[in-house]
C-alpha cells in the first residue's frame, strides 16, 4: 500500500469545499497563488491510518470550459494530471447539477471518488439519495455524509486509499454529460416533501423583500463595522501598551538621557515600526470573521445581488459592492477582497478606486484638523461630508476609468444563492487565520521596511544640537535638518498654494507609510513630541494659531483623496502583477488631490 | 417572450438560448439548458432577475435574461 497519496479535490463553488479540505488538513495548510493569476491555491497534508495524503483544494468551478480563471486552471490540472486520485464533491441536494462535472471528470479517464456532501440539508428537505446505486450508475466509489459528520473525511480518504490502487479508470466517451446526469440523479434521489430548499426560500422572503432589504442590508453593514471597532478598540489599545512599555524597557536599558542611534533605530524605528502595524491587527482579524461569516451564511451573494443595479451604473458591478466597504477598514484587505470579481477590468477599476473609501487610518488626521477649525455643530456634518465625498470620487473615477483605459463589455451578474446554513466556528477561524496571516506577512514586511526607511528620512543627516535644549526642541531641530525636513522644505512652493507649509509638506510625505503618521509628525514639528494625538489641546492650538481655516479644509480633503499608504501600494502591485496600476493609482491619486484641495483652499479663502 | 418579462411567480419552460459559447456553458452549469423548467422568484424592472431552478436560487443579470427565450406553463 502506498504511503503517499496526491488528491485533487473538485468541486463546484458553495458545494463545501473549503470546509472539507480544512476539516482534513486542519493547520497543515498552505495559501499561496497560482502563477500569473491571484487565484487562491490551497495545499495541505491529511494523515490518515498511517498514509500521508497531499490534498490539492483545486479552485470550485461549474464546469470543465476554459472561461474564467478558476476554469482555466482546473482545466490545465486534469490536462497535466498528476495527482493519484480526484475527489468530486457533489451537493446531495442538487445532485443533477453537480453531476455534469462528476461525468466529464470521468469522461476524462481520471479516477475519481464522488463524495455526496450536506446529506444533512438534503434529508431535512425529504430527498434521500441511493448511495449505492449511484456508486453502480456511475461506477466509482460513493461516499455519502456532511462536514458535521465525525467519519465523513475518514471515508472519504479510505475511499480514496481504495481507488489509488486502481491506477487509471477506464476511459469512456459521454457526449451527452447533461442528459445523462439528469437521469442518474433522477434514479437515485427519492423527494418526499415537495418544495425544495423552502427554509431558505422563507428566509429570502424576508431578506430579499423589496422594502425589507435595502433597511436590513445598512443594517448588517453597521453590526459589522460595529462588531469590528467595538471588539477591536479595546484589542488595538491593549497592543498598543504593550508595544509601548517594550519600547520604554528596551529603551531603558540604554539610560534615560542616552540618544544613541541603535537605541531609536530599535525603540523609534523597529518597534514603533512593528507595533504601528500589528496593533491594527485585531480589526482586521474581525473584518476577515465578519465577511467569512457573511459568506458561509449564504448572505454575501445576496448583498451583491441587491447593489448590483446601483453599482452597474458606474461601470461596476454587485461584486465590487463588498471590496469597496472593505475600504472603509482598510485598503489593503479590501484590495483583495476584489478578486471577487470575475472581470478583469471590473476588478482593476474596482481596486483603483478602493483607496478613495476613507480607511480607518485617516480618521486621526480627520479628527485633529476637524475638531480644531470646525465649530462644534458642524463637526459631525464635516465629518460625514468627509465620508460622503470619498465615495462620491469612488464612484465618478470608477465610471471615468471603465469609459476609458478599462473600457470592456459589462458583465452580466449571474450567481447562485446559496442556501441559508450556520457557518462552523472552525471553518469561519480557519478562514480568518488563513487570510489574516496574508495580510501580516505582506503588509508587515512592507510597513517595517518603510517605517525604518522614514526614521532614517528623520534621523539623517544628524543636526548639532545646543546642549540644554529641551528633548521636545531637540526633536524638532532633528526632523527640520533632517532629509525629510529639506524634502518638507523643496515642496513647500507646492503645499502653500493649498495653504500649508513645510511642516505639512514633511508630514504628507511621512504620512505615506501609514496615513495616521500626519498627526504624530505634526506634533514632532510644532515641538510637541511624537506622542501627540489627535485629541492633543497644545496641538490643536498650534494649528489654529499657523493655518486658515481654508487650509484646514484643504487639507482634509488631501489626505481624504492623496496617494494611498505604502502597503496599500505593495498590494496593488501584487494583486495586479504589475507596476503599471499602482503607479498610475498613486500618481493619479496625488494629482486629484492636489487639484481639489488647491481649489478648496483658492475658494475658501476667498469666501471665509 | 424572454425571460427577462416574465412577472414574478410563473413558472416557464426554457425554449431557446441565444448562442454564445461562454454564456451556455456557465447557464447550463446552473443548470438552466433548453427544456429546464424555471420559476421566477422575483422580477422589478430594473436590477437582477431571481430564479428557482429545481430547488436551486440564482440570480441573473437582466441582459442576460433577455437573451433566454421561455414559454409559459400552462
Amino acid at each position: 500500500m502506498k504511503k503517499h497519496i496526491s488528491v485533487a479535490l473538485i468541486g463546484q463553488p458553495n458545494v463545501g469545499k473549503s470546509t472539507l479540505f480544512t476539516l482534513m488538513t486542519g493547520v497543515r495548510q498552505h495559501i499561496g497563488n497560482y502563477p500569473g493569476v491571484t487565484v487562491e491555491r490551497k495545499e495541505g497534508i491529511a494523515l490518515h491510518n498511517g498514509i500521508e495524503f497531499r490534498i490539492e483544494d483545486l479552485p470550485g468551478i461549474y464546469a470543465l470550459d476554459a472561461t474564467s480563471p478558476e476554469e482555466i486552471i482546473v482545466h490545465n490540472a486534469l490536462t497535466n494530471w498528476n495527482h493519484d486520485v480526484a475527489v468530486n464533491l457533489v451537493d446531495a441536494s442538487a445532485l443533477a447539477r453537480h453531476l455534469t462535472l462528476t461525468l466529464q471528470l470521468k469522461d476524462r479517464g481520471i479516477p475519481i471518488v464522488v463524495a455526496v456532501t450536506k446529506n444533512d440539508i438534503a434529508l431535512e428537505e425529504g430527498i434521500a439519495i441511493d448511495h449505492t446505486k449511484l456508486a453502480d450508475l456511475l461506477g466509482v466509489p460513493v461516499v455519502i455524509g456532511s462536514a458535521k459528520d465525525e467519519g465523513f473525511t475518514h471515508a472519504i480518504l479510505d475511499a480514496v486509499v481504495k481507488q489509488s490502487a486502481n491506477s487509471l479508470g477506464n476511459k469512456r466517451h459521454l457526449t451527452k454529460e447533461q442528459r445523462a446526469a439528469a437521469a442518474i440523479a433522477a434514479a437515485v434521489s427519492s423527494t418526499t416533501l415537495i418544495g425544495i430548499g423552502e427554509r431558505s426560500a422563507r428566509i429570502d422572503r424576508v431578506v430579499m423583500h423589496p422594502i425589507i432589504q435595502m433597511p436590513l442590508f445598512f443594517l448588517v453593514l453597521y453590526l459589522l463595522f460595529q462588531m469590528v471597532f467595538t471588539l477591536g478598540d479595546p484589542l488595538t489599545g491593549l497592543l498598543e501598551g504593550i508595544f509601548g512599555w517594550l519600547g520604554d524597557t528596551i529603551g531603558g536599558l540604554w539610560g534615560e538621557q542616552s540618544n544613541s542611534l541603535f537605541k531609536s533605530f530599535i525603540v523609534d524605528g523597529i518597534i514603533g515600526g512593528v507595533g504601528g502595524v500589528l496593533s491594527f491587527t485585531p480589526n482586521i482579524f474581525l473584518l476577515f470573521f465578519g465577511i467569512a461569516f457573511l459568506e458561509g451564511s449564504g448572505y454575501l451573494a445576496r448583498m451583491a445581488v441587491i447593489m448590483d443595479r446601483y453599482l452597474t451604473r458606474f461601470g461596476l458591478g454587485g461584486r465590487s459592492f463588498l471590496p469597496m466597504f472593505l475600504g472603509f477598514g482598510c485598503s489593503v484587505p479590501a484590495i483583495m477582497g476584489a478578486r471577487i470579481i470575475e472581470n478583469k477590468w471590473e476588478r482593476i477599476a474596482t481596486m483603483m478606486v478602493i483607496p478613495f473609501m476613507s480607511c480607518s487610518a485617516r480618521l486621526p488626521v480627520y479628527v485633529l484638523l476637524i475638531s480644531a477649525f470646525i465649530p462644534e455643530q458642524y463637526q459631525g456634518l464635516a465629518m460625514f461630508s468627509i465620508y460622503l465625498w470619498g465615495i462620491l470620487m469612488a464612484l465618478a473615477v470608477a465610471m471615468l476609468l471603465r469609459k476609458t483605459v478599462l473600457k470592456s463589455e459589462r458583465t452580466e451578474l449571474l450567481i447562485e444563492l446559496p442556501r441559508y446554513a450556520l457557518p462552523t466556528l472552525s471553518s469561519l477561524a480557519m478562514q480568518t487565520w488563513n487570510r489574516g496571516k496574508h495580510f501580516l506577512v505582506k503588509a508587515g514586511t512592507v510597513i517595517l521596511a518603510a517605517s525604518t526607511l522614514l526614521w532614517g528620512a528623520a534621523t539623517f543627516p544628524r543636526a548639532d544640537i545646543p546642549g540644554g535644549t529641551p528633548d521636545e526642541e531637540a526633536v524638532r531641530i532633528q526632523v527640520e535638518q533632517s532629509v525629510m525636513g529639506h524634502i518638507g522644505k523643496a515642496i513647500e512652493p507646492a503645499v502653500a498654494l493649498m495653504g500649508g507649509d513645510w511642516r505639512v509638506g514633511s508630514a504628507l510625505i511621512a504620512g505615506l507609510a501609514a496615513k495616521e503618521i500626519f498627526v504624530s509628525q505634526m506634533g514632532i514639528l510644532f515641538s510637541l513630541g511624537g506622542e501627540a494625538t489627535e485629541e492633543d489641546e497644545g496641538l490643536r492650538d498650534k494649528l489654529r494659531e499657523t493655518y486658515s481655516p481654508a487650509a484646514a479644509i484643504a487639507l482634509l480633503l488631501f489626505s481624504l483623496l492623496s496617494a494611498p499608504c505604502i502597503a496599500t501600494f505593495a498590494i496593488m502591485r501584487a494583486e495586479t502583477m504589475s507596476w503599471k496600476w499602482p503607479i498610475i493609482q498613486f500618481v493619479g491619486m496625488t494629482l486629484i488631490a492636489y487639484l481639489t484641495a488647491v481649489l478648496a483652499y483658492t475658494v475658501g479663502s476667498a469666501v471665509i | 417572450m424572454t425571460l427577462s418579462t416574465v412577472d414574478q411567480g410563473n413558472r416557464v419552460v426554457v425554449r431557446h438560448i441565444q448562442p454564445s459559447r461562454m454564456l451556455t456553458a456557465r447557464l447550463a452549469a446552473m443548470g438552466i439548458t433548453e427544456g429546464s423548467l424555471v420559476t421566477v422568484v422575483s422580477n422589478k424592472r430594473h436590477g437582477p432577475i431571481l430564479l428557482d431552478v429545481e430547488g436551486t436560487r440564482i440570480a441573473i443579470g437582466r441582459g442576460i435574461a433577455e437573451k433566454i427565450v421561455v414559454e409559459p406553463l400552462s
